[in-house]
């Protein structure tokens, strides 16, 4: 956003023995707005303007420590370090150490060589950095004279904190002529250094120069243009923080020293990890109870009391920022504290006699995701008409400052409307609410009017979950504030559609770990920012919503797009809780408490969708466990229950021919080994089948099963050698048994030839999930860790059958595997979804 | 320029003068240990000195003994006990609650 003023000159404060003098230089684009009057106190004058200024070059943003220059010493000194190590020779650690010296004399010499030019571009960094600090002005500050008062409005380059300075005109001795209105004046970084000369023996007058506006329009060069590019995010929080002004709030008065022993248990301490919160323990009339998070440290205030609200537990963060009013203490006489709810903007309102100084502070420092929960503070409270607006606005301009009782008067409107016009004209930044005065003011944040619509969200999500606060129905299933944090759970019924919502925040409020069961989230995770089923739960959740969703199907319902949604509904809770059961498994199963494990994801069994795809992968994967673990009738049963939904499920058919030749049921293991082989067709399953046979010495079978083995893979020695000694077993005049009706036919004269020119095998039957899943975990493999194969297995397998179409395949695996702890440094998100169609294609 | 004020603060009037600045050296937060030391003996020596002392004080010291920081908490609340002993009539927020037995 583009802002433009246009100054007469530039603001300046002239100095003298016995005076000092403060001349702003207005926005002349804006209307004429001037005011002049002496400042009859001087020092809290000073000291309120210098916390005016902190509040404008307060950024308390976190800047990672710029390690370049120790990186590049340390990569030479790791040749020299190599160079020491490496050296067997005492003679060459003594030409090295020589050599080194020899070096660092050089260096030595270059250094002093240089030291000029070093001189020379330090002190043009300098200047640099200087010159920048002009730049570190986001918007001059905004003025607005008044009947009552003159005020001066900031906010800081964190986007985080308001500062107003409001002066009653008590605080003046003679008052020269004034217009009302608001104007931009010219400040800059040297005005400050002016300021910090206030002295209460000298006359100070201030000056809004109202010169400007007369100057003839043929000197345009004295005008100065100055044209400022502002963040949406900037705007947008300067009118969030402002319009936090007119919600209710618990209120607490405290005693100056109160706020100074505050930022002393802060001054002397420093947080090395979290969480970082200040604890308001409220109850009305009595003391205030201020908890120093992560030390537990309690500033009692017994001077204090809280005035309003009702008895509560508060948070609030970003308490660093409060350190801009330690200048104001020595002068105030109480500081009010307008609590609005943990996690949203808080307001400092400290008085100063005729001074007032409001410092307004968003929830947290940095405006990332732990802010988003905010939105909402600049969506429409009530609806109101244009023209009732406008009424209210106009009825406001006439007399500058009204509370909305006052105006209701005037405009014959009830309160509440007139209150919530007012709240609209707030967040649009065409007026203020005065918290220390309890009125509604005008001021014109800028000449042009914002356009509030693009400001309003800073996203489509936002406004969509803005929406929903009041159309849908919300859930608040669980809310667990253990271990510090706070685990939401929740369902959201919009538009027909139900969706399951599970928000973790750490002892911070940061988001944390999230899952919807919408679309946005399927295909982006949190890469992008939580959806709007997150942002609309957790706001539901601090304004106390909490609807009662009962599940019924809407029968009425076109399409049936509600029984289509449940079904969607069920699988993909299944396939959460399924992936957090594998984890646990894989964990307990690395414990050694394996029969846990199973119980473990028998649990999740009893979830799965009775008859469905995933409940047979499932008992695939139970089998293979229960196998290992040694329990080989119960993986039996698992294989059969796999094999009734997959009959050619390889894991399954190796699973039970096992678990039978363990239980020794040969003959049973027999039949479902060449099953194997025929699914699974590869020569080594075909000499298992025969060393089976062997086993139980059916020589017959063995020659059998080798011949049909020899039909798939001709001239396999393995097999002809199986063969040989089969036939050899076989009494010498018996007859050579026939081969069975359903044995596999060789391949035609013509497919053998293609094989035979090509290189490839005669008959290659579509490759089988287990052969999909070894291709894609090898080429996983390549770039990434895979921690425990097994578990991914495990996992992809029932994300496989979690879906029925390819494409939704491909998502529900690149989920499975972006979720499991089990595998790391994956591809990117595209080369993920290339590798998983190549390989499911 | 605290090291001024035994030469400087002499007289009643240009106490009340100073008490801006003495609430400014105690008013600041984790610094100025020496400054702050220097202004609390100074208080304690002149309030004990006269009724009109003691008044012009009274309020800095009820103000500046809300901190939680015991080095400057104890000898500003000893400097209110010996001024309510010295001077019963001016208001401090300071009453002596014998201990119990006593009697």
């Amino acid at each position: 956003m583009r802002f433009e003023h246009r100054y007469a000159g530039s603001s300046a404060v002239r100095q003298d023995q016995d005076a000092t003098g403060m001349s702003f230089a207005p926005d002349t684009l804006r209307e004429p707005t001037y005011f002049r009057g002496r400042i009859s106190r001087q020092v809290e004058f000073r000291e309120a303007i210098s916390a005016l200024h902190d509040v404008v070059t307060s950024d308390l943003r976190f800047v990672p420590k710029d390690r370049t220059e120790y990186l590049k010493w340390r990569e030479q000194q790791s040749y020299i370090d190599l160079a020491a190590v490496s050296a067997r020779q005492v003679q060459l650690a003594a030409d090295i150490t020589k050599a080194q010296e020899e070096l660092g004399r050089l260096e030595h010499a270059a250094s002093a060589r240089r030291s000029g030019f070093y001189k020379a571009r330090q002190k043009y960094f300098d200047y640099l950095y200087n010159r920048d600090r002009e730049m570190w002005f986001k918007l001059d500050p905004v003025i607005t004279v008044h009947p009552d008062q003159v005020f001066f409005e900031c906010f800081s380059k964190d986007e985080s904190s308001y500062g107003r300075l409001a002066a009653s005109y008590n605080v003046f001795d003679e008052l020269g002529e004034r217009a009302n209105g608001t104007t931009n004046i010219d400040y800059s970084e040297a005005l400050y250094g002016e300021f910090q000369k206030i002295r209460s023996y000298k006359t100070t007058t201030l000056d809004v120069d109202p010169g400007g506006f007369n100057v003839a329009t043929s000197m345009e060069e004295a005008y100065r243009e100055v044209k400022i590019d502002l963040p949406d995010s900037w705007v947008r929080g300067f009118l969030q923080v402002s319009s936090a002004a007119t919600l209710p709030a618990n209120v607490v008065e405290l005693h100056p020293m109160d706020v100074h022993n505050l930022c002393m248990v802060l001054r002397r301490n420093k947080e090395l990890f979290g969480p970082r919160s200040l604890r308001f323990k409220l109850t009305p009339g009595a003391p205030v109870e201020i908890v120093v998070e992560p030390w537990n440290t309690v500033v009692k205030c017994p001077r204090s009391r809280q005035t309003d609200g009702t008895a509560c537990e508060i948070r609030v963060w970003g308490r660093r920022r409060l350190f801009i009013l330690e200048r104001l203490l020595p002068r105030a006489k109480r500081v009010r504290v307008f609590l609005l709810g943990t996690g949203l903007p808080t307001f400092w309102v400290v008085d100063l006699g005729e001074l007032s100084f409001t410092l307004g502070l968003s929830g947290w420092t940095q405006n990332n995701w732990s802010e988003a929960g905010n939105f909402d503070l600049m969506s429409a409270r009530e609806e109101v008409d244009n023209i009732t607006q406008q009424r209210v606005f106009a009825e406001l301009g006439k007399v500058w400052l009204a509370t909305p009782e006052e105006l209701a008067q005037k405009t014959n409107l009830a309160v509440p409307v007139v209150a919530s016009a007012l709240a609209g004209w707030v967040q649009a930044g065409r007026a203020i609410f005065d918290l220390d005065r309890g009125v509604y003011r005008k001021r014109e944040l800028t000449r042009e009017p914002l356009p509030l619509e693009k400001l309003r969200f800073s996203n489509a999500r936002e406004e969509a979950a803005a929406q929903m606060l009041h159309r849908a129905k919300i859930a608040v299933d669980k809310a667990d504030t253990a271990d510090g944090g706070l685990a939401l759970q929740g369902r959201i019924h919009d538009h027909s559609k139900l969706y399951g919502v599970v928000l973790t925040f750490d002892a911070d409020r940061r988001l944390v770990k999230g899952e919807c069961s919408c679309d946005f989230f399927i295909r982006n995770r949190l890469h992008r920012g939580p959806c709007e089923h997150m942002l609309a739960l957790r706001a539901a959740h601090r304004r106390g919503v909490n609807d009662v969703i009962t599940l019924t199907i809407d029968q009425t319902t076109s399409r049936g797009a509600v029984p289509q949604q449940s079904t969607q509904q069920l699988r993909d809770s299944f396939q959460a809780s399924f992936r957090a059961a594998v984890a646990r498994g894989a964990e307990l199963r690395s414990a050694g408490r394996a029969q846990d494990a199973i119980t473990e994801l028998d649990r999740v069994l009893r979830l799965a969708p009775p008859s469905s795809d995933e409940e047979g992968r499932l008992n695939e994967v139970i089998a293979e466990l229960r196998f290992e673990a040694g329990d080989h009738a119960a993986a039996l049963q698992s294989a059969e229950r796999a094999l009734a939904r997959f009959p050619t499920s390889v894991l399954a058919l190796r699973i039970k021919r096992d678990a039978n030749v363990e239980l020794d049921e040969i003959e049973t293991a027999i039949p479902v080994a060449r099953a194997l082989a025929h699914v699974d067709n590869r020569p080594g399953r075909w000499e298992e089948l025969c060393t089976l046979c062997d086993s139980i010495a059916d020589h017959r079978a063995m020659y059998q099963f080798a011949e049909e083995g020899l039909r798939l893979h001709p001239k396999n020695t393995a097999l002809t050698a199986i063969r040989d000694r089969a036939r050899a077993n076989l009494p010498a005049n018996a007859q050579l048994p026939a081969q069975p009706a359903d044995a596999a036919q060789k391949p035609s004269w013509w497919r053998r030839a293609v094989g035979a020119i090509t290189g490839k095998p005669p008959t290659h039957p579509p490759p089988t999930l287990e052969l999909r899943l070894d291709r894609i975990l090898g080429e996983l493999a390549v770039g990434s860790t895979i921690r425990d194969r097994e578990a991914v297995l495990q996992l992809l397998r029932v994300a496989h059958a979690g879906a029925d179409r390819d494409d939704a395949r491909v998502f529900a695996l690149a989920a499975a595997l972006k979720d499991t702890p089990f595998i790391s440094n994956l591809p990117s998100d595209q080369d993920l979804l290339a590798l998983l169609r190549r390989a499911l294609s | 320029m605290s090291t001024l004020l035994d030469r400087y603060a002499t007289d009643l009037e240009k106490l009340r003068v100073l008490v801006p600045y003495f609430a400014t050296v105690l008013s600041q937060v984790n610094r100025g240990k020496v400054a702050k030391e220097r202004v609390i003996a100074l208080l304690r020596r002149e309030a004990g000195k006269s009724q009109e002392a003691a008044t012009v004080l009274a309020p800095l010291l009820d103000r500046q003994s809300a901190t939680a920081a015991i080095t400057q908490k104890y000898p500003l609340i000893a400097t209110m006990v010996d001024v309510h002993h010295l001077y019963p009539d001016v208001p401090l927020p300071i009453s002596v609650i014998p201990p119990k037995g006593a009697a």
